[in-house]
């Protein structure tokens, strides 16, 4: 419990970190502002209303002040709104992230399910046909562009099954059949690329254990296969698979990114692409701190998981 | 090598032939990149046009050559920048320790706990799009991994004894790092620039989907692919085939070439 204080009492300088980042590449970095992007999209060179604007969206003092400022309402709960639609960006997100966490979470436990027996399989029947296929298969899904593989099944599925996914995005609520034959596809497609990789992952980690005195002794002490593999192989190789559930989540991130632009639901990616497209700071701010959060949060509990999946870690 | 990894060997032939042709591309292109055809357009693979022609006629084999050509320098100068910039901040960091490493350290969490992609399109899409910011956001973002894989290494030479015989013998330490240290965590640094170059190669082509690669008309294979094309793919698929063919087929042999240099330089890590 002390140590699940200090981990969190440990993130806060990193969150601290990473909103300075963000908001100090946004405002010092970039040569133009929201103002700009408003004064260009409709045409006006009025200077006087540029910087009535600039006041009004509070661009205006020292970029220190600026960054307290948004700081402290973010502290006080207040993600603050859109410059453009004026909608409030927490009720955007309370909207939006429920989605794309759908598509993620989905897309993990799709990973999971298919990476890890597939991988067991391919330490198991090692230098087999299967395992040929399976690391071959990986290896090139490996280095398939998410983008294009949603691209192809977008093109081909029209051309050679004539089917086309559902235009608009319907809540589970309103109909969960359309819901689910617009999601189903983009959650597979996120999860080729982390499915790979684990599966790699857990061929290499299934064939340690399986080098380990340990699993010669269970052996020999007359142990059938089922007891063999489900009690000391997979828990042991499960440990560093725990680590990459971590570590898969920014891919997870970036693969709803680019299948919420190319299947248009309305998730946090299309909702961050639209508002970088037109500098809209507090929705970028916002969604960033929120994405960062969540990934440092899912960090602190996977440190955590380690001591109940192996009990020869303890934390101080 | 050419026995024992034969798979390796054929990758590195490939990248190189690709990476040639990339290089060549104004000289062995058959056309140029813009050059339009209206009467010739989606057409699909001819004598002519060995890879077809798009929805302004023009070829598509040249304006994959000239993509790879733009998507593999930027990817190549990222790597450059990531490794120098990794290999700077993990032999400073990693040689000397105390207070420096502890606060780099703690910035490479942060920066490791952004996700790039998302990191990626914030940066590039408020700079302007354009080779230089893809290069150089790219690379930035690939420098804290390496640094951390170079890092690990730097520390595990310093404590070597050759190390300690070598202060003991009043080496300064310009002369330890330059002549013990890195030439002794170089084969990490080629290795490391495999897997970023993979990754990078990757990055770039989701930019360019994304429409923040590099301004029409010059093409990028990512961009080549990007949404406001995929009309014309429903009517003629090839437009989709070949910049995918060709990123996949740069990243696959670049993983395999990185894998294969992985098991010579170190066989306990083979997977």
């Amino acid at each position: 419990m002390a140590y699940l204080i200090r981990r969190l009492m440990l993130t806060i300088p990193t969150v601290l970190g990473l909103t300075a980042l963000v908001f100090f590449l946004l405002h010092a970095v970039v040569p133009s502002d929201t103002v700009d992007v408003l004064v260009s999209f409709y045409g006006i060179n009025d200077p006087e209303l540029a910087q009535q604007l600039r006041e009004e969206f509070g661009l205006t003092g020292s970029l220190l002040s600026q960054y307290a400022d948004w700081l402290g309402s973010v502290l006080r709960g207040d993600l603050g709104a859109s410059l453009f639609t004026k909608r409030s960006v927490l009720e955007e997100l309370s909207r939006r992230l429920p989605i794309s966490l759908e598509l993620g979470l989905g897309a993990m436990l799709v990973t999971l399910a298919v990476a890890i027996p597939a991988g067991i399989i391919s330490a198991v029947k090692r230098d087999g046909p299967l395992d040929y296929l399976l690391r071959g298969g990986a290896v090139l899904a490996n280095a398939l562009p998410d983008f294009w593989a949603a691209t192809l099944v977008l093109v081909l599925g029209s051309v050679w099954f004539s089917w086309a996914p559902p235009l608009e995005y319907r809540t589970p609520w309103e109909d969960l059949g359309e819901h689910l034959r617009l999601m189903a596809v983009p959650v597979l497609l996120v999860a080729v690329t982390p499915a790979a990789a684990l599966i790699r992952l857990m061929r290499s980690q299934v064939l340690e254990v399986l080098r380990q005195d340990y699993i010669r002794t269970a052996r020999a002490k007359g142990l059938d296969a089922r007891r063999v593999y489900g009690r000391h192989v997979l828990r042991n190789a499960l440990l560093p698979v725990v680590t990459f559930a971590g570590l898969l989540l920014p891919r997870l991130i970036a693969g709803t990114v680019i299948v919420e632009q190319i299947f248009g639901i309305p998730g946090t990616g299309r909702y961050l692409l639209q508002a970088i497209g037109r500098l809209d700071y507090p929705v970028i701010q916002s969604t960033n701190l929120v994405i960062g959060l969540l990934l440092i949060l899912v960090n602190v509990a996977v440190d955590i998981s380690y001591t109940w999946i192996d009990p020869r870690i303890r934390w101080r | 090598m050419a026995r024992s990894r034969p798979l390796g060997l054929v990758s590195l032939v490939i990248l190189s032939l690709l990476g040639l042709s990339a290089a060549l591309a104004p000289v062995i292109a058959p056309y140029g990149y813009d050059e339009a055809d209206f009467l010739y357009r989606l057409k699909g693979p001819s004598a002519a046009h060995p890879f077809g022609t798009d929805n302004l006629g023009r070829d598509l084999l040249s304006r994959v050559l000239y993509g790879m050509r733009v998507s593999l320098f930027i990817a190549a100068g990222a790597v450059l920048l990531a490794e120098s910039l990794a290999l700077l901040i993990a032999v400073v960091t990693g040689y000397f320790g105390g207070w420096l490493d502890a606060v780099v350290q703690r910035i490479i969490d942060i920066w490791l706990a952004v996700p790039v992609l998302v990191l990626l399109v914030s940066l590039v899409g408020v700079a302007g799009p354009g080779v230089r910011t893809a290069l150089v956001a790219t690379g930035l973002l690939s420098v804290p991994a390496s640094s951390r894989l170079l890092r690990s290494a730097v520390l595990g030479v310093r404590a070597e004894p050759y190390v300690e015989a070598a202060h003991a013998l009043g080496a300064s330490h310009t002369r330890v790092l330059l002549i013990h240290i890195v030439p002794n965590i170089a084969y990490l640094v080629v290795y490391s620039s495999t897997i970023a170059l993979g990754a990078v190669m990757m990055l770039v082509a989701s930019l360019g989907f994304l429409g923040l690669g590099v301004p029409p008309p010059q093409p990028d294979l990512g961009g080549m692919l990007s949404g406001a094309g995929l009309q014309f793919m429903r009517r003629s698929p090839w437009l989709a085939l070949w910049p995918g063919l060709a990123i996949m087929l740069i990243v696959f042999t670049v993983n395999i070439a990185g894998d294969t240099l992985r098991d010579l330089f170190d066989p306990r890590l083979r997977g």
